[in-house]
């Protein structure tokens, strides 16, 4: 990897140099390279600091990071004069355990971003020069908080600029692709409402027919219930006088709603009465039966049920 | 949030984008998400309309057939207000007595019988003495002219063994009478 180091001494003169070389593992080798042209991978910032403390701290045994961060925290509060909180630390993993850990106080570096700023640097690291007394050492060197966003190297520019000029080519491409989708399915929707809108009153106008009807069929029932609308005596009359021979007469009629006795007085009997008086539109026969009279005269005693026609 | 995901957020619109694009351009027909089942719903909402007023107008075409008796009971019942049904009952009986010659000997007073909302029978009992052809004459005058009258029962019979021609009638009359819908005005 390439990496910058940009030297701040007291006297806040600038000094950058330019180092290649892998950092990887506490033996890693770097060497300065001067030539190299191009965006480094990594700006580090070291900076000569005042009212800066250094300690050497060894761990028991191996722990996490984050474990290993809370207990240097720890330790270096102990060995501080002054309040933990008004100090930045540092601290870089020298192996076995080791760590060398340096405190600075905020006011010290509040100076160095001034400056910072003053020079308009951008880097991605702060690291006190007392913990950086080799590049490979700056390189492993941990800082604690973060660094604030404006002193950030901007990298790959262009290809930022061509992924936001990209964006906007997409987004001014989809806009009418979505508003043509938007368009169709607005149409579509519109349509199927207005057709659902007509089956509605539709369906409003049949139900309220369908309630008046069934009113009416009501009425209907109530009034066949009365015994009202039952066959009509005439035409029942009308229909035994035409069916029933001349030697027979009706010589008792009896009609109670739906029901029509008769008394048929004849001469002479007739096996085939039943079925001559048989079914009409306006009656069907229910029973017959036969007696003779006291003159000899047979009668038949006919009862039919009138068919509703009404 | 790890600093890992922290940097793969500004990507995260151009990915949006760029999927939603190979989308449109990949199915061209494609609906917009979340429309199909809105459209989808409509047409399950017209589908189930149409099935219902199908039934509904098959239904209504059979009441409507079921109802023409009562349309022809209607047409030729009376229709007036409830004080004025008792006169017209009674003089269309006396008509139609004194067009078929037969003699009323009682008639009984007339009972409303309220059947159902605005439609009430008005009965009263007849007794009269009549002939065959006076009979005939009268059942024809009651199922023929308007309003038309109906027997709740009928009785006939010689009115004495020795007399065959003339005929004992006793019966229950009715008519039906149809209230109109009052105005409100």
């Amino acid at each position: 990897m390439r990496f910058d180091v940009i030297e701040l001494d007291a006297d806040n003169l600038i000094k950058v140099r330019r180092y290649h070389g892998s950092p990887r593992g506490r033996n890693g080798t770097v060497q300065e390279d001067a030539a190299s042209a191009g965006e480094p991978d990594t700006i580090l910032l070291v900076a000569w600091t005042d009212r800066t403390m250094r300690y050497e701290i060894t761990l028991p045994g191996k722990a996490g990071r984050k474990e290993t961060r809370e207990i240097l925290y720890h330790e270096l509060s102990n060995f501080l004069p002054i309040e933990p909180e008004n100090v930045q630390w540092f601290y870089r993993n020298d192996g076995e355990h080791r760590f060398q850990v340096c405190a600075v106080h905020r006011a010290e570096i509040e100076r160095v971003l001034r400056t910072a700023a003053e020079h308009s640097l951008k880097f991605d690291r702060m690291i006190p020069a007392a913990l950086a007394e080799a590049p490979e050492q700056a390189l492993r060197t941990v800082a604690t908080e973060p660094l604030p966003a404006e002193f950030r190297p901007v990298r790959f520019r262009r290809w930022k600029t061509a992924y936001v000029l990209l964006l906007l080519l997409l987004v001014a491409v989809l806009i009418p692709l979505l508003w043509g989708k938007y368009r169709r399915f607005s149409g579509e929707y519109q349509l199927l409402s207005g057709r659902r809108e007509m089956l509605s009153a539709e369906l409003r106008k049949q139900r309220s027919d369908y309630a008046a009807l069934s009113a009416g069929r009501e009425q209907l029932d109530a009034i066949r219930n009365a015994g009202i609308g039952w066959a009509r005596v005439a035409p029942l009359l009308g229909t035994l006088s035409e069916r029933l021979p001349a030697s027979m007469w009706v010589t008792h009629l009896a009609v109670n709603g739906q029901v029509a006795d008769l008394t048929v007085s004849s001469a002479e009997d007739d096996a085939n009465l039943y079925k001559t008086i048989g079914d009409s539109d306006f009656h069907s026969i229910v029973s017959l039966k036969k007696n003779r009279g006291a003159d000899n005269r047979i009668l038949f005693s006919v009862k039919l049920k009138g068919k509703q026609i009404e | 949030m790890s600093e890992r995901i922290k940097h793969w957020i500004p990507i995260l619109p151009a990915v949006v984008l760029f999927c939603l694009a190979a989308w449109l351009v990949s199915l061209p027909n494609a609906r917009l998400p979340f429309s199909g089942g809105i459209l989808e719903k409509e047409r399950s909402g017209i589908a189930a309309s149409r099935a219902e007023l199908e039934k509904l107008r098959k239904e209504n075409r059979q009441l409507k057939e079921e109802l023409f008796p009562l349309e022809r009971m209607r047409n030729s019942a009376l229709s007036l207000p409830p004080e004025k049904v008792r006169p017209a009952l009674m003089e269309r009986l006396e008509r139609a007595a004194m067009e078929s010659g037969m003699t009323i000997r009682s008639i009984s007073d007339v009972q409303e019988n309220p059947i159902a909302s605005r439609v009430a029978a008005y009965t009263l009992n007849i007794s009269a003495g009549c002939t065959i052809n006076e009979l005939e004459a009268l059942l024809k005058s009651f199922s023929g002219d308007r309003p038309r009258l109906y027997w709740k029962s009928l009785r006939v019979r010689p009115s004495s063994p020795g007399t065959p021609e003339l005929l004992q009638l006793d019966g229950q009359l009715s008519v039906l009478n149809f209230r109109e819908e009052e105005d409100a005005s």
